[in-house]
């Protein structure tokens, strides 16, 4: 057999044992894009209550102090943390959930898509995950299509030191996106 | 977004999803991640709707998308340090319909990979996966050849002729 024929009818065959459940994932993929959308809109809100709050507490404060005192800038969050980059974390294995020991890449990309990479022997849905950084917090949606599913999104205290990231988990009620992303330092990849 | 834009794009996602899956499952060798990546090009789609459904083939775009996710992550889990891909190996499936050549494939090249699977799988010609893969067509040749060359010899298979 030449390798043409054999290259054809084996990877025709090996294709087609691909069968994916296409009404899963479509609904899926339209979920997570509705959660974009809210989540952009979420971030935006934030953005304008943490404007609207820091303005009252500087007409508060500048009511009841003296008038000629330099007016002190509000302790309101800067610039969000900067993470987007690809970081690599060594996991152990959780009580619950022993197969997320190993390897794990997290790629957080521009437009707040979080593309993860789990290790061999994971087999939940790393697919689709959104995240968006505000002042020094970042909120995800991993593991809401499986074992976070039905939970609020979580919330993460985001520090950058050199080339490690240290997520701290600020309030996220799912306890294997906490023992994934809590529970190592990640540091930056190639 | 309005229904008649979900609508069509529910379409094209049922009609395109599984033969684009399909395809990145021949270039990186793992269901899962087959699966992540194509759902990700169609998510990119979803997000670029409004300008993408006016294309003649919005799943071409998609499919364009998820090769060239499925390229880069391929050259990635091969630049890993060799002792990480030790401990943690990707073997093949021994399930699969033709495991001898899913593991001929797996030790091509990245770019290998993807004109093997767009040429033998997808049976498009050089010019349109040199469009794919966003290289010459000389480029899109040489990478055949040499593919075609290596998996006759780890198939024990012969070489006739050359691709068009």
């Amino acid at each position: 057999m030449s390798v043409d024929e054999r290259l054809r009818s084996g990877l025709v065959r090996n294709a087609r044992s691909l069968d994916p459940d296409v009404e899963v994932l479509l609904e899926s993929a339209l979920a997570t894009h509705r959660r974009a959308l809210w989540l952009r809109w979420g971030a935006a809100a934030g953005g304008l209550v943490a404007a609207a709050s820091a303005a009252i507490v500087l007409v508060i404060g500048g009511w009841g102090s003296d008038r000629d005192a330099p007016v002190l800038p509000a302790k309101t969050p800067t610039a969000s943390v900067a993470i987007q980059g690809r970081y690599a974390g060594q996991v152990a294995a959780l009580p619950t959930v022993p197969e997320v020991a190993g390897r794990w890449v997290l790629e957080f990309k521009a437009g707040g898509v979080l593309t993860v990479t789990a290790p061999p022997t994971y087999s939940g849905v790393v697919s689709g995950v959104l995240y968006a950084v505000q002042g020094q917090e970042m909120r995800t949606d991993l593991f809401s299509q499986d074992r976070c599913a039905g939970q609020p999104l979580g919330r993460y205290a985001v520090t950058r030191t050199g080339s490690q990231l240290a997520l701290m988990a600020v309030d996220d009620p799912c306890a294997a996106r906490v023992g994934v992303l809590g529970a190592t330092a990640w540091t930056v990849a190639p | 977004m309005q229904r008649d834009e979900q609508r069509d794009y529910e379409w094209v996602y049922r009609n395109g999803f599984t033969s684009v899956a399909r395809t990145v499952f021949l270039i990186v060798g793992s269901r899962a991640v087959a699966e992540e990546i194509a759902q990700d090009a169609f998510l990119k789609l979803l997000q670029k709707w409004s300008s993408v459904s006016d294309y003649e083939r919005p799943e071409a775009w998609a499919r364009k998308v998820a090769v060239r996710m499925a390229v880069r992550y391929v050259g990635r889990e091969r630049s890993r340090p060799q002792r990480e891909r030790r401990a943690q190996p990707a073997p093949v499936d021994p399930t699969l319909p033709d495991p001898d050549v899913a593991r001929a494939v797996a030790t091509l090249a990245p770019m290998q990979r993807a004109a093997v699977a767009l040429y033998y799988w997808e049976d498009r010609p050089v010019l349109e996966i040199a469009r794919i893969l966003q290289v010459s067509e000389s480029t899109v040749k040489q990478h055949l050849h040499r593919a075609r060359a290596r998996l006759a010899q780890t198939l024990g298979e012969e070489v006739t002729g050359d691709v068009r």
